[in-house]
């Protein structure tokens, strides 16, 4: 399915009457089989506009739109969060179930559904291995499976691997596209990392810093299947610097200023 | 699979609530209306609960006649007092369980089992601790400073109703108004408390251990007539009345009004009851707390008391 946001702006109502707008009048689209990043310095609305478009947080004013096909059935949207927000109490296995439960699908359906992902997201031996058991690798791969198992029209991210080690960060990424090469679903990929934004995404979307608004939309021209060779190649090299000059003294201000 | 065209709602709206600040700020102050109402219009009577604004007008009263200050200084003075105390306790016990293993390893099992128990729910713990571990003096040290100490807490506290201690604490208990005294187990049963033991070396020291005996019966003689002598069911104070509560009083830390409330029964000669002492044996194995009677021989020794008995009167 496309999505569509309209002229949305969230502003947040302190206690003190004094108002904080988040987004000003974010206008972006994600065509199906797209896979977009959001990108901005700290601060600037990323994680408030995913969560607005996953129907976490309500809108101020604008609206979010989901246009196209979809299967009896089908959610919207999944979503892999940041910390990965996995159920302690339940197994990897049970994790990746758990949106499958929740759809009403019966068993065996179940079972042969989050066997799939298992694989798909390279968990076999470890689905009945508890959270606390695995790395924190290991735990995103039963995040990201738990939101692919459902099957979403769109799948949001919000920021899925910076917290993990930079090494286990390059191997997700790719694994990532790798499984997106594969199921095609619609990516919206909220990060704060320019390299990372660019090796994945078919386009950046830039944001300002608060409030919100977007400053660019800059295209990525580099051929599927990516690999890390690409990141050496001229249109690599020319999307991180256009969307460097975008934030930079963006990111600078927020710097001074202390924002978190 | 059909065309859609689908507007995103705010799906986690069910988890968010509004405020209501008016709302929270009537709700209390209505409560102090209809209860300022219910006391005046004599629904609920004023003694059992007294109105809001009679509390407002009688704190007014308080502090201008200065009785607020009284009060407020004597629950400060407890305040500061009980909390010092417990504070420097605590982190006297704190720090050292933090510093030294071994402090830890030793208190950080009995602080986790015991603190979260009603402090005189212990008593049956402590009992079986005191009980059971070496029967050395400070086991019986401890016995006979703590458990007295606390059975009056239990009794205080209304843990227990009735309990059977020596003087001066059912004085004490009376005295200070949470407990009754029903009566004196002596002047039900025959009753003896006090016993003298010898180690195995003084005992040898045959002539010592006598002259010790003959002192002690003479004061044991001294004690009986001044303060146990009875007529017609009544005590009968001797001449040496006085002298001996000052004594007792000096020695027990407790008032002399309430150590003239009852003494210990003690055989005027220094006697022990040596039947009783056979009779709650025999109770103490019928009852699996002892395996078997210990021969009597074994265990007492009449021939010093006895001796002293006979022996004539000092000059």
């Amino acid at each position: 399915m496309r999505v569509i946001v309209d002229r949305l702006c969230k502003t947040y109502r302190g206690r003190r009457g004094q108002d904080l707008v988040a987004l000003d009048g974010i206008h972006l689209t994600v065509e199906p089989e797209e896979f977009v990043a959001i990108l901005g310095p700290s601060g600037c609305g990323k994680s408030t506009l995913l969560g607005i478009i996953a129907g976490l947080l309500p809108a101020t004013s604008g609206e979010v739109v989901f246009e196209g096909e979809r299967r009896p059935g089908q959610p919207l949207t999944a979503t892999v969060f940041q910390e990965f927000a996995l159920f302690p109490w339940r197994t990897a296995r049970a994790n990746v179930e758990f949106g499958l439960e929740e759809l009403g699908l019966p068993p065996a359906e179940r079972r042969e559904r989050s066997a799939r992902f298992i694989v798909m997201t390279g968990l076999e031996g470890f689905e009945d291995k508890f959270p606390h058991q695995l790395s924190g690798g290991m735990r995103q791969r039963v995040g990201i499976a738990r939101a692919l198992a459902v099957e979403p029209a769109v799948l949001l991210m919000d920021e899925p691997f910076s917290a993990l080690d930079a090494q286990t960060r390059t191997l997700m990424m790719e694994e990532l596209l790798g499984i997106w090469e594969r199921t095609r679903t619609s990516i919206v990929y909220v990060t704060h990392n320019i390299q990372e934004a660019v090796y994945m995404a078919d386009r950046v979307v830039v944001l300002s810093r608060r409030p919100g608004r977007v400053l660019e939309t800059v295209p990525v021209e580099l051929k599927r299947p990516r690999h890390e060779g690409q990141m050496g190649e001229p249109g690599f090299l020319h999307a991180t610097e256009r969307i460097w000059g975008l934030i930079k003294s963006q990111a600078q201000a927020a710097l001074v200023e202390g924002e978190g | 699979m059909a065309p859609e065209r689908v507007t995103v709602r705010d799906r986690a709206a069910f988890l968010r609530r509004a405020d209501h600040r008016l709302l929270r700020v009537a709700a209390l102050g209505g409560l102090l209306v209809l209860w300022e109402a219910l006391t005046r219009t004599g629904w609920i009577p004023a003694l059992f609960l007294p109105s809001p604004l009679g509390v407002v007008r009688e704190l007014g009263e308080m502090a201008a006649s200065g009785q607020l200050t009284i009060h407020i200084a004597a629950s400060l003075r407890r305040l500061v007092l009980g909390f010092g105390a417990g504070a420097a306790a605590g982190i006297f016990v704190g720090i050292a369980t933090g510093v030294f293993s071994r402090a830890e390893a030793v208190g950080q099992p009995l602080i986790a089992a015991t603190f979260p128990i009603p402090k005189i729910a212990l008593l049956p713990l402590l009992i079986l601790w005191l009980g059971i571990g070496e029967p050395s003096k400070i086991a019986v040290i401890a016995l006979g400073v703590f458990f007295p100490m606390a059975a009056i807490e239990a009794l205080k506290g209304g843990q227990v109703d009735a309990i059977l201690l020596p003087q001066p604490f059912p004085g004490t208990a009376e005295a200070q108004g949470f407990g009754k005294i029903l009566f004196w187990a002596g002047d039900l049963h025959p009753w003896q408390t006090v016993a003298v033991f010898y180690s195995k070396k003084f005992a040898a020291d045959r002539k010592r251990a006598a002259a010790f005996m003959r002192g002690y019966l003479k004061a044991s003689r001294y004690y009986y007539d001044a303060v146990l002598v009875q007529k017609d069911g009544r005590p009968a104070p001797g001449a040496n009345y006085d002298e001996v509560v000052r004594t007792t009083a000096k020695y027990t830390d407790a008032r002399p009004e309430v150590i003239r409330l009852g003494f210990p029964f003690q055989d005027r000669n220094a006697r022990l009851l040596v039947t009783d002492i056979e009779r709650q044996m025999k109770w103490w194995t019928d009852n699996g707390f002892m395996r078997r009677t210990i021969p009597l021989k074994g265990i007492v020794d009449t021939s010093f008391v006895e001796e002293a008995v006979k022996a004539p009167p000092e000059k």
